[in-house]
């Protein structure tokens, strides 16, 4: 079969339109998909990225360990608390090995500004147990550096721990910039002298951040 | 003339290269269509810290004896 120029003429410039049309079509939808590199009509040389949000929260000191020892029984309790500025063993019946120790600290570790909710495993008569006197088991929130929560911060004085739905919202605007995006989260507990002995007493403390 | 490629073999070689074309672009179509979409990271995050300290029997009062003797000795006057 014999076929004139012209004819292939006409075939390779089909191919090519093919070959350019397919290519626009796909850089096209490339494009829609958020390939936001790709730009055909425009010659500045632009390049553009997306970046997503991510949500991060940790716990820079991941456990409060009051430590081991024992309550003098005179009916007051044993008090102990992360926070020294509102002293601790004021009772005086905290003895052997139980001792103040460091808060926890929370930091936004995402790129985007969250809403901090806390929750426990546990309340006061669950976790310390006993009932003289009655037990306590409280937190109190606030900045560990200035202005990281720039919403409503909320349970800034000791405030019981019972919180039987979701994460109670502590603060509604939590920073992730690094030099302001922590929380500090003290713990304060009052250990009746009839509570339960010979056992390790845990809570787990949950931090949620969403936005 | 005679030892240049025939006018088929160039036939030939442009069908396949429109056939080329059309597949490739098909199959990336294809991909883009089927292919999963971007994935969101989530919106909420959670850790969790813990709260602990052991309580041990107070100690019991620890009593400690010994025994001494007093004598004295009444003699006859």
């Amino acid at each position: 079969m014999d076929l004139s120029n012209k004819t292939l003429a006409f075939l390779l410039v089909v191919a090519i339109v093919i070959s350019l049309g397919g290519t626009i079509i796909s850089l096209n939808r490339l494009n829609q998909l958020g390939f936001m590199g790709l730009t055909l009509y425009n010659t500045s040389g632009t390049t553009n990225f997306s970046l997503q949000s991510s949500v991060s929260i940790i716990f820079r000191t991941t456990l409060v360990n009051f430590g081991t020892g024992y309550v003098n029984a005179n009916g007051t309790g044993c008090d102990i608390t992360t926070n020294a500025t509102t002293g601790w063993n004021t009772t005086g019946n905290c003895l052997g090995g139980l001792t103040n120790t460091s808060p926890f600290i929370i930091e936004n570790n995402g790129n985007v500004n969250v809403s901090l909710g806390l929750n426990s495993s546990a309340n006061a008569s669950t976790f310390v147990t006993g009932s003289v006197p009655t037990p306590l088991f409280q937190w109190a929130v606030s900045n560990n550096e200035t202005n990281s929560c720039y919403g409503t911060l909320s349970d800034q004085t000791w405030t019981n721990v019972n919180w039987s739905g979701g994460p109670k919202t502590v603060c509604t605007n939590l920073s992730f910039s690094d030099a302001n995006d922590t929380i500090r989260l003290d713990i304060k507990v009052l250990i009746p002298e009839d509570a339960t002995q010979g056992s390790t007493h845990t809570a787990t403390i949950m931090a949620q951040g969403s936005y | 003339m005679e030892n240049d490629i025939s006018r088929n073999t160039i036939f030939v070689l442009v069908i396949l290269t429109l056939l080329i074309s059309i597949l490739g672009t098909w199959t990336v179509l294809s991909q883009i269509t089927s292919g999963p979409a971007p994935q969101q990271p989530p919106h909420v995050a959670s850790q969790s810290g813990e709260v602990s300290f052991t309580l041990q029997a107070p100690p019991q009062p620890q009593t400690s004896s010994d025994k001494g003797v007093v004598g004295f000795i009444i003699k006859k006057p």
